[in-house]
């Protein structure tokens, strides 16, 4: 039987899920675009209003399934059903945005059982650009909320930096199943 | 004071030669400051050997090579054989004056990474940090943030510690003459960070011991900056507090990579020590009901990432 796993990519509209998903995706990702009618929240001509789809075949024929959450508030509730089952989560931070860091906050709580697991990892965006907040404020404003969760700058039209953040977000899980299995066996 | 007795130990050696090596040794020890000592090798500082190049127990031991031709040109680290009582107490006395001068160099390392961890946890006054050509830092640790001040151009930190590490500084109050601020303030922490790089060459910071139970209290977010492995020591500890000792073991990653980012974290404040009793509670918070078959779940996965970085052609 073939066995769903999945991996969840979240962010405010804009920050680059539909990119980074493209990025790795063997498939060109099935978007669910429409004309953006909300151009107070957001200044783009289109954005995802349910989810970004995109898959990996594994060896054995396993799909690797990638969502990409709907960026508009209004789209939440979907957050925890997307997340359901997953095996982790990117959290990807528009570094343009007005308030960045209460960006980080609405997502980390909507995620925060996948971080406080160990499954979660935040990539900013435009940094280049905009350098504030500096990956120190992401830093001290994490450690206020007391998560402790990767934090890297991630330009995700780079295929390169879309892995380096699966990387640390697969070496982070692994480290903490080996720890939950070590205490199992004991 | 009598200090830590030199052991050596002879491979390669008919019992003539032993007997000779032993009596000049001997010789030589009674003017030295400290006592030698023949014994096994595997604790040994120095190694005088023929044949084979044998195994390093110690990596700071010294390997002596025998030269049996009396005639052959002698190469720096031999001693012919047999054996020249100058050429031997040249060996003793290099290993003296090396250690020495080691030390010296650690404890001015050791003082001065301390008196920077002081100054920043009890939020001090500003101090100047200067290096032997004159360039210089002023350090704000009230505010944790620092600049650039004399003449010096704006530069990468690491490039500031590479020349001699942690070696040449000198650090002293603002208001003694120290050169003005130029450059804007930034945050104190790549400052911290490279010195605790640096400070690798001496070992762990004097505060802590490889016993001592560190735990992630900050995603170390400069850990781009060096060692390689940093990520990975870094999700090790977020999954679970580990001493120095267990991180080597559990790492795979070479002991120096491991005490830079030691001490490194340490220094930022990345990592705190915890008590014993602490670390073993519960290695991460309680996950929500609803949420428990999620760990499971990924456990029952585990191989899965594999497959996953071989579909994307990831370089582990």
């Amino acid at each position: 039987m073939t066995q769903e796993l999945k991996l969840v990519f979240a962010g405010s509209m804009g920050a680059g899920k539909t990119t980074a998903i493209r990025a790795i995706s063997e498939i060109e990702p099935i978007t669910t675009e429409v004309q953006n009618t909300d151009f107070v929240e957001f200044d783009k001509e289109e954005t995802t209003v349910a989810m970004d789809y995109g898959e990996l075949t594994l060896q054995g024929g396993e799909k690797l399934r990638l969502y990409g959450t709907p960026g508009q508030m209004r789209f939440q509730f979907m957050w925890p059903i997307l997340a359901s089952g997953a095996l982790g989560a990117v959290l990807l931070i528009d570094n343009s945005r007005p308030d960045p860091l209460a960006d980080l906050e609405l997502y980390l709580e909507a995620f925060r059982s996948l971080a406080d697991a160990g499954a979660a990892v935040v990539g900013v965006g435009r940094m280049d650009r905009c350098p504030q907040p500096s990956l120190e404020d992401y830093a001290e404003r994490l450690a206020q909320l007391d998560i402790v969760v990767p934090v890297m700058p991630a330009d995700v039209r780079r295929r390169d930096d879309v892995l380096d953040i699966l990387e640390v977000l697969f070496q982070q899980i692994e480290a903490t199943n080996d720890v939950s299995q070590n205490a199992v066996s004991e | 004071m009598v200090g830590e007795a030199i052991t050596y130990s002879l491979r390669g050696v008919d019992e003539k030669e032993e007997f000779l090596l032993n009596s000049m040794i001997e010789r030589i020890a009674r003017r030295l400051d400290r006592p030698v000592m023949c014994g096994p090798i595997e604790s040994a500082h120095i190694i005088f050997f023929d044949g084979p190049t044998p195994e390093r127990h110690k990596p700071s031991s010294r390997l002596v090579r025998l030269i049996r031709n009396g005639d052959a040109q002698r190469a720096l680290g031999t001693v012919r054989i047999p054996p020249h009582v100058t050429e031997l107490q040249s060996v003793f006395s290099d290993f003296l004056g090396e250690k020495s001068h080691a030390q010296t160099d650690c404890s001015l390392v050791k003082r001065l990474a301390g008196s920077i961890y002081d100054l920043c946890k009890l939020r001090g006054d500003p101090h100047a940090l200067v290096d032997g050509a004159g360039r210089g830092l002023i350090l704000y640790p009230g505010e944790r943030q620092f600049s650039w001040s004399g003449q010096e151009e704006d530069m990468p930190i690491a490039d500031f510690f590479r020349p001699r590490g942690l070696l040449d500084f000198n650090l002293r109050p603002l208001a003694d003459g120290a050169p003005s601020e130029i450059g804007a303030r930034r945050g104190i922490e790549p400052v911290l960070w490279h010195m605790g790089l640096a400070h690798a060459q001496c070992g762990l910071l004097s505060w802590v011991s490889a016993d001592n139970i560190l735990k992630l209290r900050v995603w170390p977010y400069l850990a781009t900056q060096g060692p390689r492995a940093s990520t990975r020591l870094a999700t090790l500890l977020r999954a679970q507090p580990r001493s120095v000792t267990a991180l080597v073991a559990t790492a795979d990653v070479p002991e120096q990579d491991v005490i830079a980012f030691v001490n490194a974290a340490l220094l930022c404040g990345f990592l705190a020590g915890e008590t014993r009793s602490d670390a073993r509670v519960a290695p991460s918070p309680p996950i929500a009901q609803e949420d428990m078959a999620m760990p499971v779940r990924a456990a029952a996965f585990s191989g899965v990432f594999g497959a996953i970085r071989n579909a994307l052609r990831m370089r582990t």
